[in-house]
């Protein structure tokens, strides 16, 4: 007759806890105790001295070293590594309009949708008229952004770049975070420029050698 | 039907018709840019070329060709088979085609998208076809190649007005003449040509005229490119952010079938595209409807109001009682909307027999211009529809003389056009004790309404409409609900309440189960049980104004 | 009379002695403690506190958090629970606070002065500082002559020299349960009951074991007067060496008396909020606070009395330096009364510190126990352990006390040696202290390209460290 709840067998998934052997001198507690003690005075020893005489492990390279590693933070911070994605900015190019061409492929990407464009095409007569756009409004609002760096890997233009060193900033106002055209254009890169090394091939450019209609005759 | 063979499966086709619109009827797409079903098919883009094995006894059509060999470090001759263009060669029974599963269609393709995009500026950042551009559906699917030029590709005119709405880009254009063909055969204005050969091949505007007339938009639809540019949409949205909606035009009683695309984030409608059918439209559309999306927008009616102020539907639904209180129902005319949707008219249908009313006039727009190609002279959506939804239905004008003969005092109306002119209309309207609009516009009838209900427009709700044919057609909701507006029969049903009386509707489902059995056919057919398609009824000529 | 003769004058100044040391070491311990702590823990600590000084901020290594505590404090709003019991509530912290600072009346800080004694004139008429007998009391001593004469009687540098000593402590130790146990019933708070609770249950528990693990003290020493028990031990030999089982007992029992990690049971933070004074705040709350930190220092003080040979150093004695193994004597010198005093009086203060900053390292070790471990560990470890205690040192006592006199000369020997093994450890640390402070530290900083690039243009300087 089968019961009528069979057993279950006990599932293998699981990690039996490991328990640290119980010894006389576990038991006994006061040498694990002592030992105990002994582990603090030593940390105690050396990091006192290390704080009297000055000779605490560099918060930055020393991180893996005994001793206090800690970060004073406002007076101290830790270098950000090259790579570190900051406060976003737009590129400049050497007339100092904006590399950005408004293809809305960072808001698309953007996780967070914290990116608002508004393409606007150059005027009658300029020579950009026809090759390029340009974003009348630019507005990132970084309350939202999550830092992801997504709209600096799908810009095309190398317009938007995130290499300002700058960590996001608190204000007291949501407003203040919502970052426009011209602020995110002004702020520099770590090396304190506005270009990038990227050179673009622009349509006025004298070494632009395109072949027009015209020419060809 | 004869049958002939395409990657092994059988097609039917009917004779005399191309491989390329064979294969499109059952579902596959053969590539293409210069083919299109509602043009001629000049087969100068080269993408649709397919192998056609030799028939039984027959020598195959061979090329000889030369293949660089590394390891020899020399030429070697090879022989391939002549490709057809697809969009030329006409099916023949029996006959066995290849495309995707030859080796040869897809290094052709691979070849006539490396030429095609040669001298491509590829600026899809800023490109408003990006998204949508045969030009990079292909390269994905039959490109795949890195770019080999290294030398500056050809520089041709940019952004080059053709006209008032059109914007040409010459280094994007592909020649496929789509867009001469198409002003040349469907809107017979051979205004566009192509000028200069090979690289400077570029389209330009006959000498002395622009691009213009009712079907310059066309053009850019069926560029497969971004060379034709709207300015209406140019620089506006990415498609990609776009969601379509499958809309029915309201420009006119022709009612093309449309796609209407919106973007959900900011719920803002942004452009038409003509939606095919056969029936109706075919594959197009004309400048007027293609721009009358932005009636989703424009001349709205978004929130209730009395004469005085803006308020809350439930406070103008309390007004409204208090001006029909005991009123007596002979004095009492509804009037139905040739712009609003079967679903509405009928629900003032009902309303009006709740009321015991039997005065039944109907509004719409004055007529306007008109061709034999698709524009219709009657400007409203649904004239044929109010005709259906009650008989013995009289016109705008003799309203306005039961008004004005003091016989009508109070009414109960659809829509806010009306076919007179909208300032003396208002005027004479001022007659009225009471006037209660329903409308998703403004016009003369919301203007001298004593009450005024926001309702939705076609974009923001679904609605059935019939056009001039007596055809039925259902059109999409698309953006969500502007303003404080609903649609105008659930604003009826709350009317009803208001005024004491019970709907018997109040549902999309319980209305659409009160429409009037259709007399033209059905689009898209959604009951099988559909009443023949008999001769419309005689009486809709529109009344003279 | 002057009145530096008066002896209400120098109760005065004994008083003011004692607070004084009480006061300022219990609030620097609020300071060692978190500081210990951090340091520990590797990390800082608190430091961030400063006054702003000539443009500088003035940290002092975050000595001013204890001010800023105390500040803080007085100007916190004096929170009373609108259902508290108001009286027992506002006196709850006065009683737990006055034991604390009344067992410090019976503890010697230092040797008995004779004031006769402290300055003499030599037979040539000149000043000199004279030193008195190793055994012996000094007894009224007439200082002067003529009509300045005026008698002295020696200042015993206790605040009051009780006959009862120990069990003076005692009585006065146990009211401290009363404090606590009023404090969490007046709250009007769940957590403050059960806090309440746990916190008299406790404190009953292990003072019996506190008193009975120095029984054994007692006999040995033969007196329960605490600055008879320093003389003993500086006789012979420390009561940690001849009573080490009740020493660990009364540290332990000590510990859990102070309601100390690791048997802070009555205000675990984990489980009872803060226990019996969840719901004091400001001044009420800081006299809570206060009492446990003053609580470390008056339990240290007693260990050291009891255990740790009070204001004695090995082989110092009250005539000077005696170096010397039972009857052998290998160098003598004798030191100045006055000096010996003071030797005496700082060696007590800074046995004490020592033993202050050993319990803040046991706070910062240990993991708090559970109650019923508490319970066990008290009722069926300390007590027995105790009890056992008393019964071998009766017996041990007993048989040496009725032994020959070599071999009492032996015992005499083996007592003057741990005097000297406390002198030689005592030296050897003080050595290895120095040497191992002068030991520059090794550190072997990670080179990566992130911190190599810190002081590259765009960086991020780092700044000083602050301490």
């Amino acid at each position: 007759m089968p019961a009528a709840f069979p057993k279950k067998t006990a599932s293998l998934n699981a990690v039996p806890v490991t328990h640290s052997e119980k010894t006389l001198s576990t038991q006994v507690y006061i040498p694990e105790v002592a030992k105990g003690l002994g582990q603090s005075m030593k940390h105690f020893f050396k990091n006192w001295k290390d704080l009297v005489r000055g000779e605490r492990p560099d918060p930055s390279t020393g991180v893996l070293d005994d001793g206090i590693t800690t970060i004073s933070y406002p007076e101290q911070k830790r270098p950000y590594p090259e790579r570190f994605r900051g406060q976003h900015r737009l590129t400049l190019r050497d007339d100092a309009s904006p590399r950005c061409v408004a293809c809305l492929c960072c808001s698309t990407a953007c996780p967070a949708q914290c990116i608002f464009i508004e393409a606007g095409e150059y005027a009658e007569g300029d020579e950009r008229r026809g090759y390029e756009r340009y974003p009348v409004k630019f507005v990132i609002d970084e309350l939202r952004c999550i830092f992801c760096g997504y709209c600096v890997e799908a810009c095309p233009c190398d317009a938007i770049r995130m290499d300002t060193g700058i960590h996001a900033v608190p204000y007291d106002s949501r407003s203040q975070f919502i970052y426009g055209k011209d602020l995110l254009m002004a702020i520099p890169s770590r090396d304190g420029h506005h270009e990038t090394e990227n050179p673009r091939h622009e349509p006025g450019d004298p070494g632009h050698p395109g072949v027009d209609r015209l020419k060809a005759h | 039907m004869p049958t002939f063979k395409y990657d092994g499966k059988e097609v039917p086709f009917e004779p005399g018709e191309s491989i390329i619109r064979a294969v499109a009827r059952q579902g596959k797409e053969i590539p293409h840019y210069c083919w299109h079903p509602g043009l001629s098919a000049p087969a100068n883009c080269r993408m649709c070329l397919v192998e056609i094995a030799p028939a039984a006894g027959q020598r195959a059509v061979t090329l000889d060709v030369l293949d660089w060999d590394p390891a020899a470090g020399d030429y070697r001759a090879r022989k391939k088979p002549k490709l057809q263009p697809a969009c030329q060669m006409n099916a023949a029974e029996g006959m066995v085609v290849l495309g995707d599963t030859s080796e040869h269609v897809k290094e052709a393709r691979k070849s006539v998208q490396e030429f095609l995009l040669l001298n491509h500026p590829v600026d899809c950042p800023i490109c408003d076809q990006s998204g949508e551009c045969k030009l990079q559906d292909y390269w994905l699917e039959h490109g795949q190649y890195e770019k080999r030029m290294r030398d500056e590709p050809i520089h041709k005119p940019k952004a080059v007005s053709f006209g008032p709405t059109i914007v040409y880009d010459a280094e994007r254009c592909v020649m496929c003449t789509r867009c001469i063909r198409f002003m040349d055969e469907v809107a017979h204005d051979p205004v566009l040509t192509m000028r200069e050969r090979g690289n400077l091949n570029e389209i330009s505007v006959a000498p002395g005229r622009e691009l213009e007339g009712h079907y310059t938009f066309m053009t850019e639809h069926v560029c497969p490119v971004g060379a034709l540019t709207t300015k209406d949409f140019r620089f506006k949205a990415r498609v990609w952010f776009l969601r379509t909606a499958k809309s029915v035009c309201q420009g006119c009683a022709t009612g093309c079938n449309a796609h209407l695309d919106f973007d959900p984030r900011n719920n803002k409608a942004y452009r038409y595209r003509p939606r095919d059918n056969e029936q109706v439209n075919k594959y197009w559309m004309c400048d007027e409807g293609m721009l009358s999306y932005d009636r989703a927008h424009k001349g709205r009616v978004l929130e209730a109001r009395t004469k005085s102020a803006v308020s809350s539907t439930k406070s103008v639904l309390l007004d409204a009682a208090r001006l029909f209180d005991g009123v007596p129902k002979e004095t009492v005319a509804v009037v139905f909307s040739a712009q609003h949707s079967l679903e509405d008219n009928v629900a003032l249908r009902e309303l009006a027999s709740l009321l015991g009313s039997s005065h039944l006039f109907f509004a719409k727009a004055p007529d306007g211009y008109e061709d034999k190609i698709l524009i219709n002279k009657d400007k409203n959506s649904n004239t044929r529809g109010v005709h259906e939804v009650a008989s013995g239905i009289r016109t705008f004008q003799e309203f306005l003389a039961e008004v004005r003969s003091g016989k009508i005092t109070h009414a109960i109306a659809l829509g806010g056009a009306t076919s007179g002119d909208a300032a003396a209309d208002a005027i004479e309207l001022q007659a009225l004790k009471a006037l209660v609009t329903v409308s998703a516009h403004e016009g003369a009838l919301t203007e001298s309404a004593q009450i005024v209900l926001p309702a939705t427009s076609w974009a923001e709700a679904s609605g059935t409409y019939v056009n001039a044919k007596g055809i039925r057609q259902v059109s999409e909701k698309g953006i969500e609900p502007q303003g404080s507006s609903r649609p105008a029969w659930e604003q009826l049903a709350e009317l009803a309440r208001a005024l004491g009386l019970e709907p018997s509707w109040a549902k999309l489902k319980e209305i659409r189960a009160k429409l009037p059995v259709p007399k033209g056919s059905i689009f898209p057919p959604a009951a099988p049980a559909a009443s023949p398609a008999g001769p419309p009824p005689a009486a809709p000529a529109a009344p003279a104004p | 009379m002057p009145f530096y003769q008066h002896p209400f004058f120098w109760t005065l100044v004994k008083i003011l002695l004692l607070l004084a040391f009480l006061v300022n070491v219990a609030g620097l311990l609020t300071w060692v403690d978190r500081r210990l702590g951090g340091v520990i823990q590797d990390r800082i600590g608190p430091n961030r506190a400063y006054i702003p000084l000539l443009g500088k901020k003035l940290r002092v290594a975050g000595l001013l958090h204890t001010a800023a505590d105390g500040l803080k404090f007085f100007f916190k709003e004096d929170f009373v629970p609108p259902r508290a019991d108001k009286l027992l509530f506002a006196i709850a912290p006065i009683i737990s606070m006055f034991p604390v600072l009344a067992i410090g009346a019976v503890i010697p800080m230092g040797d008995t002065i004779c004031p006769g004694s402290i300055v003499g004139k030599s037979a040539a008429g000149n000043t000199v500082w004279p030193w008195v007998q190793r055994l012996g009391q000094c007894g009224i001593e007439t200082v002067g002559s003529g009509i300045d004469a005026y008698k002295l009687a020696p200042i015993t540098l206790m605040v009051a020299p009780l006959s009862v000593g120990l069990l003076y402590v005692f009585a006065i130790a146990g009211q401290g349960i009363v404090g606590a146990a009023i404090a969490g019933t007046s709250s009007d708070n769940k957590f403050s009951l059960m806090g309440a609770l746990r916190a008299a249950s406790q404190m009953v528990s292990y003072e019996v074991a506190m008193g009975l693990s120095l029984v054994g003290a007692m006999m040995l020493y033969g007196t329960i007067r605490l600055d008879e028990m320093v003389r003993w031990q500086n006789e012979n030999a420390w009561g940690v060496f001849v009573q080490p089982l009740a020493c660990v007992l009364f540290f332990v029992a000590a510990v859990a008396e102070q309601k100390r990690i690791p048997f802070d049971l009555p205000e675990a933070e984990s489980e009872l909020v803060s226990g019996y004074f969840t719901e004091y705040s400001g001044a009420k709350f800081m006299m809570f606070y206060f009492a446990e930190y003053a609580e470390v220092v008056t339990s240290s003080m007693l260990l050291v009395t009891i255990f740790f040979g009070g204001w004695s150093l090995p082989f110092f004695h009250r005539d000077g330096l005696t170096l010397a193994f039972g009857d052998n004597t290998i160098f003598q010198s004798h030191v100045p009364h006055i000096w010996m005093i003071i030797i005496g009086v700082l060696t007590f203060f800074g046995k004490t510190i020592l033993l202050c900053w050993f319990q803040a390292v046991v706070r910062w070790s240990l993991p708090r126990f559970r109650y019923d471990q508490l319970m066990k560990l008290g009722w069926r470890v300390l007590l027995p352990a105790s009890l056992a205690n008393i019964l071998v040192t009766g017996v041990v006592w007993l048989a040496i006390s009725s032994s020959s006199a070599s071999t009492q000369m032996i015992f005499k020997i083996l007592g003057d040696c741990t005097q000297a093994v406390v002198a030689l450890a005592a030296t050897y640390g003080i050595i290895r202290f120095i040497i191992g402070f002068f030991t520059p530290s090794v550190h072997n900083p990670l080179r990566i390209m992130s911190a190599q690039k810190r002081t590259a243009p765009g960086g991020n300087e780092t700044l000083p460290i602050q301490t």
